[in-house]
């Protein structure tokens, strides 16, 4: 512990603002008679380990998620609105420094009530050792869902700006509650593996065991979990000045799209599109353009300088985002085929980006949700107005999607002529930018 | 060059259509303690936050100690300690608690942690409270905590946004001899602050801003010259003060005047020029009691420079 709290100084702080002598004891003394009182009803009951540990391992990891989660994710929240935010700014406290001691540390109480009950859990094991394995895959997964839910839980505190804002500490149940949802199916999925029919996974055409089934799934928590954190570190890392990487969006998004595309890579092969593959990415690409607000004092400063790398690292995040899409399209295509659609669907989210940075060259103190509300017209009027007037034919301009009745290049037109006008607008707006004495 | 710790090349910043900081060009001698002055929203906090790389410029840039603010900002965070004007602190740690917490997040070594620790809260004479929580402390006494934050990676820089607004006489009076104290060690200091008699028992420099621009900047002596601040002198010989008062005006100090057993005269030239009229006036057989400045501070200073044109 002591390593770790000279490691990480924020494990250090909130042990020592969190862990004061009655919370310990009071912390404690619930978890002893939450086990006793667990252990006489189950002995009143089924009397079995198995049923025992299931319940022990339930309150710790509904506890470990919900709490823990809670915690992270008012942890940034709480310096800036606080305003304790700018002393650690000014610590030579990395921002991988920073984002593990409060993934860590911000939970340390969640930690310690875990800790509590888990010599009830190992006592299972001791007395039962034939259901170490039920221990062990409730535990690799239990953990691996705390620590996705609570890495999501600071990237939203991350980017939580003012601290004052009702989002930073809702969101902290919000995510809470879907964690226990994932935690709890999760659950399910493993104890439904020893049954007779049980739902394998499958990727990429592998029909994956029990026990491969679990493992792949703790390893897709902890790799989710890892890129939350590394957004929560990018985030906070912008706050402390350091510079960007260029390929950690491209990277993230390629990611995203191989594991998704490996669920329908089956299906794919059999001649369904692999719609999730193209549009889950679409959908981070778009989240991630969103709040990066890159607006015209990061461009002005982007466009001037001079350093190619730090050109490159600089790129702001939609163009990133698009020229991935691209690349994702292009892969999916020649993977599976199924034509124009891996060209309709970037082009849409082209113009849809590209608008979003026009609106952030406007005078709108609020580009973003001027941007959302714009794009949702353009999305919803077409269906309200053209369907009842049976203008369908104008539709596949307008909307994203592949119309076998047309040609493919009708179908692109729409689309394209779309990007090169609103490409035209944000050159306008680039050019003055650029040419901006103030 | 290495003698200025600060030196800005056009800094600027802008939040949307307002310019806070319009070009600014500065610098401080290392060792300088610095007021910045000026009527809110002159752009001093947005200064200081930009000289300590937690706020990028719009353009320009600025090398404190040697370090350019744009290149390696964290490299300056570790040359200077900044007071911003609104902090928060860890309520719950106690005082000694939190100087760990920060010794701990700028890497003071393990062995030397403590004796870092004891040397700050003598600093900020706040030994007393040492096990204190930070919740129970006045909040002259947080002042001081926050700054003891600032002392603790030894920074040759300190950058003080307002630290005596909403203090009360006898904790500004404290911080007045902290300041004093870190200058006398040779930190070099840029205090923003509206209580400007307060600052000039210590302060060697001055800049004036307004509406984001520099009216004027260096040593006292600079400012006063370049705005054009005529300093007023008092003297007070033993006995009658005619013979005093001939002297200075055969001097040429027509503004020279008996007024309740003393004379005044403005004057504008330099301290060379002033302490000649010292030795005119002994030499001429004036027995003088009190020969010295009244006001001329940086409050004169500024109020003066209000009149000229940015």
């Amino acid at each position: 512990m002591n390593r770790l709290t000279e490691m990480f100084p924020e494990i250090y702080r909130y042990g020592a603002q969190g862990t004061g002598k009655v919370r310990l004891i009071s912390g404690l003394a619930a978890s002893l008679a939450l086990c006793a009182a667990t252990g006489y009803a189950v002995s009143k009951t089924t009397g079995s380990w198995g049923s025992y540990l299931a319940v022990v391992s339930f309150m710790q990891f509904n506890m470990l998620v919900f709490y823990g989660t809670v915690c992270t994710a008012r942890s940034v929240t709480q310096e800036r609105g606080e305003r304790t935010w700018d002393f650690q700014r000014l610590t030579p406290l990395s921002s991988f420094n920073l984002a593990a001691g409060k993934l860590l540390g911000a939970p340390i109480f969640a930690w310690f009530l875990f800790a509590c009950l888990l010599p009830a859990a190992l006592t299972v094991v001791l007395f039962s050792p034939a259901i170490y394995k039920v221990f062990l895959s409730r535990y690799a997964l239990g953990l691996s869902i705390s620590l996705l839910s609570m890495a999501i839980g600071l990237l939203a505190s991350s980017y939580d700006d003012t601290g004052g804002s009702g989002m930073g500490h809702l969101s902290g149940p919000l995510i809470g509650i879907a964690g226990l949802s994932a935690l709890n199916a999760s659950f399910r999925y493993s104890d439904s593996l020893s049954l007779l029919l049980a739902n394998y996974i499958y990727f990429y055409g592998h029909r994956l065991g029990a026990a491969t089934s679990i493992l792949f799934l703790v390893l897709s928590f902890l790799a989710f979990a890892a890129w939350a954190f590394l957004g929560a570190r990018y985030r906070i890392g912008r706050d402390l000045l350091e510079k960007r990487r260029a390929w950690r969006l491209p990277v993230f998004l390629l990611f995203l799209a191989w594991y998704i595309a490996g669920f329908e890579d089956g299906s794919a092969r059999s001649g369904v599109f692999p719609a999730e593959a193209l549009i889950l990415p679409g959908l981070a690409a778009y989240i991630a353009s969103f709040l990066s607000c890159e607006r015209r004092e990061y461009w002005r400063r982007w466009l001037a300088g001079e350093s190619p790398s730090r050109r490159l690292d600089d790129t702001p995040a939609w163009i990133k985002s698009a020229a991935t899409m691209l690349v994702i399209s292009g892969v999916l295509f020649l993977s599976y085929g199924f034509g124009r659609i891996y060209l309709i669907l970037p082009l849409f989210l082209l113009r849809d980006l590209m608008f979003l940075q026009w609106c952030r060259f406007s005078a709108s103190r609020r580009p973003e949700m001027m941007a959302l509300a714009y794009l949702a017209m353009a999305y919803a009027l077409p269906m309200i107005i053209l369907v009842p007037a049976k203008l369908t034919a104008v539709l596949p301009a307008l909307l994203p999607y592949a119309d076998i009745g047309i040609s493919a290049a009708a179908n692109l037109a729409g689309p394209l002529a779309q990007v090169l006008a609103i490409g035209y607008l944000l050159r306008g707006k680039i050019k003055g930018v650029l040419s901006d004495k103030n | 060059m290495k003698d200025q710790i600060v030196r800005t090349a056009s800094l600027r910043r802008e939040y949307g259509d307002v310019v806070a900081v319009n070009d600014i060009n500065f610098s401080v001698p290392r060792g300088a303690v610095l007021a910045l002055v000026g009527p809110n929203g002159a752009g001093k906090s947005t200064l200081l936050k930009m000289l300590s790389a937690v706020l990028e410029p719009t353009r320009g840039t600025a090398l404190v100690n040697g370090v350019d603010i744009n290149e390696d900002p964290r490299a300056v965070h570790a040359s200077v300690g900044f007071l911003p004007d609104f902090f928060g602190l860890y309520e719950e740690l106690t005082v000694s608690g939190y100087l760990e917490y920060f010794a701990r997040a700028y890497g003071v070594p393990r062995a030397r942690r403590q004796a870092v620790i004891s040397r700050t809260l003598v600093d900020v004479d706040l030994s007393n409270k040492a096990d204190a929580r930070v919740q129970a402390l006045s909040r002259g006494m947080r002042q001081r905590l926050a700054i003891g934050r600032t002392l603790l990676h030894e920074p040759p820089l300190l950058l003080l946004d307002e630290p005596d607004s909403g203090l009360d006489p006898e904790s500004r009076h404290d911080l007045q001899k902290l300041f004093t104290r870190l200058a006398g060690a040779g930190k070099t200091l840029i205090v923003s602050s509206h209580i400007l008699t307060e600052l000039e028992d210590y302060c060697t420099h001055v800049a004036i801003l307004r509406e984001g621009s520099l009216v004027a900047g260096g040593s006292l002596g600079e400012v006063r010259a370049l705005i054009g601040n005529k300093r007023r002198v008092r003297v007070r010989a033993a006995g009658a003060q005619d013979g005093a008062l001939a002297i200075l005006l055969a001097a040429g100090l027509g503004s020279a005047a008996g007024e309740g057993g003393s004379v005044f005269f403005d004057f504008s030239g330099s301290d060379e020029e002033l302490s000649g009229i010292l030795k005119r006036l002994v030499e001429g057989g004036v027995k003088v009691l009190y020969f010295g400045e009244e006001g001329g501070g940086i409050q004169e200073t500024y109020l003066a420079s209000l009149g000229k044109k940015i």
